[in-house]
């Protein structure tokens, strides 16, 4: 895969503490990369060092299609975690501004900001004035001005938060199809389930320290025992701690949920369920990456 | 086009397309014509009424009085009862009753009673009163009218300075209001260019703009633009006043302002603008709600004013110390020079060369300092930066 984007050894220091430290990662080009981690990770810092709005104590931030040493910064799109544009301007002035910071053709602008303001159900909305939309219209305009440009690579920060459910699908397939078209999307977000949804690999932080990089199957497989829940009239006569694949049994009211041991056999386990065993629903899944983030978050699970 | 022109260019094109600022650029001019008008304008209007003036005269100059006086303004009326029998009579408004008698003459004190609150110009009916008492004791030492009349004539000083010309600084006047104006505009225009930066941080634009623009282009745009926005504004007053001096006033603003001294005089203007300006935006930028600033950025606001402490001393003596001191300290330069240039014959053509020179080196470490703290400041949420946090910034 041809790697857009490489992070080599970066960190940083604010203050005397040390926010990103030795970090390591890469974009491929079309792929939407997750950056996952508790609040005060250090993601925000990582992506300020790429966009170069600051710049990291040691490292390296390479692209790999520009050969000068700078930033590439009309090639890269990017939605702040500080949500905000001109209060009193008008939306289409706003965004042919931040389009011809980006030296993108004013006409060819245009002509994209009336097509993703009808695609954002904001048609008719061009000569309005920021101020006058709502909190969630507002976002969408800013998610268009970091997408209008047709960048390489797109750096979204908490592109989800404060959007509604409607919006947010509307937001997940947009970043598909942008991926789909060979942009290289760095989404940090906190909504897990969107996360498991989009992405094709995750780079996860805490503490400033590499926690898990990877595919994100690979890291469910390696990180995420399967569990087993089990919902029956089965009260305290089960003890499936017994088994010897299990690690430990939570029961709430008549719902039993049953943690395996690492590569423990869920087929085993199953064979062997007794028939007395009352079932009324059953589910075998693995650990949610809500559940890892969790884990990290609670300091559950070591850095690296 | 570069960065620094792109973001100039939408500063302009933000501020002409709102309506306040539209409409400061035509109120601002009027407010100064309202408010230095109008008062003389209102306090003429009063004196512009007549006003009776009754004289009991006991001493015989009631007729030289009465010439005295233009009917419209004062008119008076002799009048032999007292000032009870004036006031039993019932009339008040706009009278002043006079009591002209030896007593009076002999104690050098001559009473003016007014019968309402209603004065009239007093210094007039003094000057009146005292030219045709002089009059009458030189007359009575023996001098004839014509003597009194030669007496009477004043002289003025000409005043040739150590060039052997005459002076003449009214020559100088109109390119000095000129360049005034533009000086002026700094106030009027660097808190635009204070709240520009502050603005871009309330409405929390700054990190977008920066993932497409360097700090140094912002900043710059921010100060070209806000430059030119003031220029804008100079134009417009110009526009409305020149015709105005024109037509009404009879000054040939255009032949006056080709002098030699003009060149100068806008290039300290413009370097006092620069200087003045990268401090603003780069103070704008430590702030983020100007409802809660605190008073150490608002201070810088009174840097512009400095000269103004200097203009007493300079306009007794043009190249005195307090002048000369007036013209190295850079921050009082473009002022105290504007001053000095209209004022002074010549100014020696080392001082200007010195200060000029002065100024653009620090204004370059100005705006070099200023981009420094606008890279870290604007970046900085939440709070304002305090003093501290700006020295600290200043010097990392």
């Amino acid at each position: 895969m041809e790697k857009i984007l490489s992070i080599d050894n970066i960190s940083k220091e604010f203050g005397g503490k040390t926010v990103v430290n030795h970090i390591s990662f890469e974009v491929y080009k079309g792929e939407i990369m997750g950056i996952l981690g508790p609040n005060g990770a250090g993601k925000s810092t990582t992506i300020r060092s790429i966009m170069g709005i600051i710049y990291p104590d040691s490292g390296r931030i390479l692209f790999h299609n520009h050969n000068s040493k700078g930033i590439p910064i009309n090639k890269i799109g990017y939605l702040p975690e500080e949500r905000g544009l001109y209060k009193n301007v008008k939306v289409m002035d706003v965004l042919l501004y931040l389009a011809d910071l980006k030296c993108y053709p004013k006409d060819k602008a245009k002509k994209r900001i009336l097509e993703y303001l009808e695609k954002f159900n904001l048609k008719g909305k061009e000569k309005v004035k920021i101020e006058e939309l709502s909190k969630g219209m507002a976002q969408k305009v800013q998610f268009i001005a970091s997408i209008l440009h047709e960048p390489e690579l797109l750096i979204l920060d908490e592109p989800f938060s404060g959007l509604d459910p409607v919006s947010q699908d509307v937001f997940k397939e947009e970043i598909r199809e942008i991926a789909k078209g060979g942009t290289s999307v760095l989404l940090s977000a906190h909504q897990m389930n969107l996360v498991e949804a989009l992405c094709n690999r995750i780079f996860l932080i805490n503490e400033g320290k590499k926690v898990v990089y990877g595919r994100l199957e690979e890291i469910k497989e390696s990180f995420a025992n399967f569990k087993c829940t089990i919902n029956g009239n089965n009260g305290y006569n089960v003890d499936f701690t017994l088994f010897p694949s299990v690690e430990r049994v939570e029961s709430v009211d008549d719902n039993k949920v049953i943690y395996f041991k690492k590569g423990a056999s869920v087929n085993e386990f199953l064979q062997k369920l007794s028939k007395d065993i009352d079932i009324k629903e059953l589910h075998i899944d693995r650990i949610s990456l809500h559940d890892i983030f969790v884990k990290i978050a609670k300091g559950g699970m070591n850095n690296d | 086009m570069t960065n620094t022109l792109k973001v100039a260019s939408w500063e302009i094109k933000k501020n002409l397309t709102n309506k306040s600022f539209l409409i400061s650029i035509i109120l601002t001019p009027l407010m100064m014509i309202i408010f230095g008008g109008l008062p003389s304008l209102l306090s003429m209007l009063e004196f512009n009424q007549v006003h009776t003036l009754y004289v009991r005269d006991e001493i015989g100059i009631y007729q030289e009085l009465e010439a005295s006086f233009n009917e419209e303004e004062i008119k008076v009326l002799q009048y032999d009862g007292t000032i009870e029998d004036l006031r039993k009579e019932g009339k008040k408004a706009r009278t002043s009753y006079l009591e002209l008698n030896e007593e009076a003459m002999a104690s050098n004190r001559i009473n003016l009673y007014t019968l309402d609150d209603a004065k009239p110009n007093t210094s007039s009916i003094e000057a009146a009163v005292n030219q045709i008492i002089e009059n009458r004791k030189m007359s009575d030492l023996g001098l004839s009218n014509q003597q009194i009349q030669e007496l009477r004539e004043g002289y003025s000083l000409n005043i040739i300075n150590a060039e052997g010309e005459k002076e003449d600084f009214m020559r100088k006047i109109i390119p000095a209001i000129f360049a005034a104006i533009i000086y002026f505009s700094i106030f009027i225009s660097g808190s635009m260019t204070f709240q520009s930066a502050t603005q871009e941080k309330k409405d929390k634009m700054v990190e977008v703009l920066m993932s497409s623009v360097t700090p140094r282009d912002l900043m710059q745009g921010k100060i070209i633009g806000c430059f030119v926005l003031g220029m804008i504004q100079v134009l417009v007053w110009l526009a409305v006043g020149i015709p105005i001096a024109y037509y009404l006033f009879d000054i040939p603003v255009f032949q006056l302002l080709a002098i030699k001294e003009l060149p100068i005089m806008l290039l300290f203007a413009l370097l006092g603008y620069l200087l003045y300006f990268s401090m603003f935006v780069s103070l704008g930028s430590t702030i983020e709600d100007p409802a809660s600033a605190g008073n150490f950025q608002g201070m810088i606001f009174i840097l512009p004013m400095l000269p103004f402490m200097f203009f007493g001393p300079i306009l007794a003596n043009p190249h005195g110390i307090v002048a000369k001191i007036g013209t190295y300290f850079p921050f009082s330069t473009p002022g105290v020079m504007l001053v000095r240039i209209t004022l002074a014959n010549q100014v020696p053509a080392i001082e200007i060369i010195l200060s000029l020179l002065i100024l653009c080196v620090t204004t370059y470490f100005v705006m070099k300092l200023a981009g420094k703290l606008f890279k870290t400041a604007i970046l900085m949420y939440g709070k304002n930066a305090t003093p501290q946090e700006i020295m600290k910034w200043l010097r990392h």
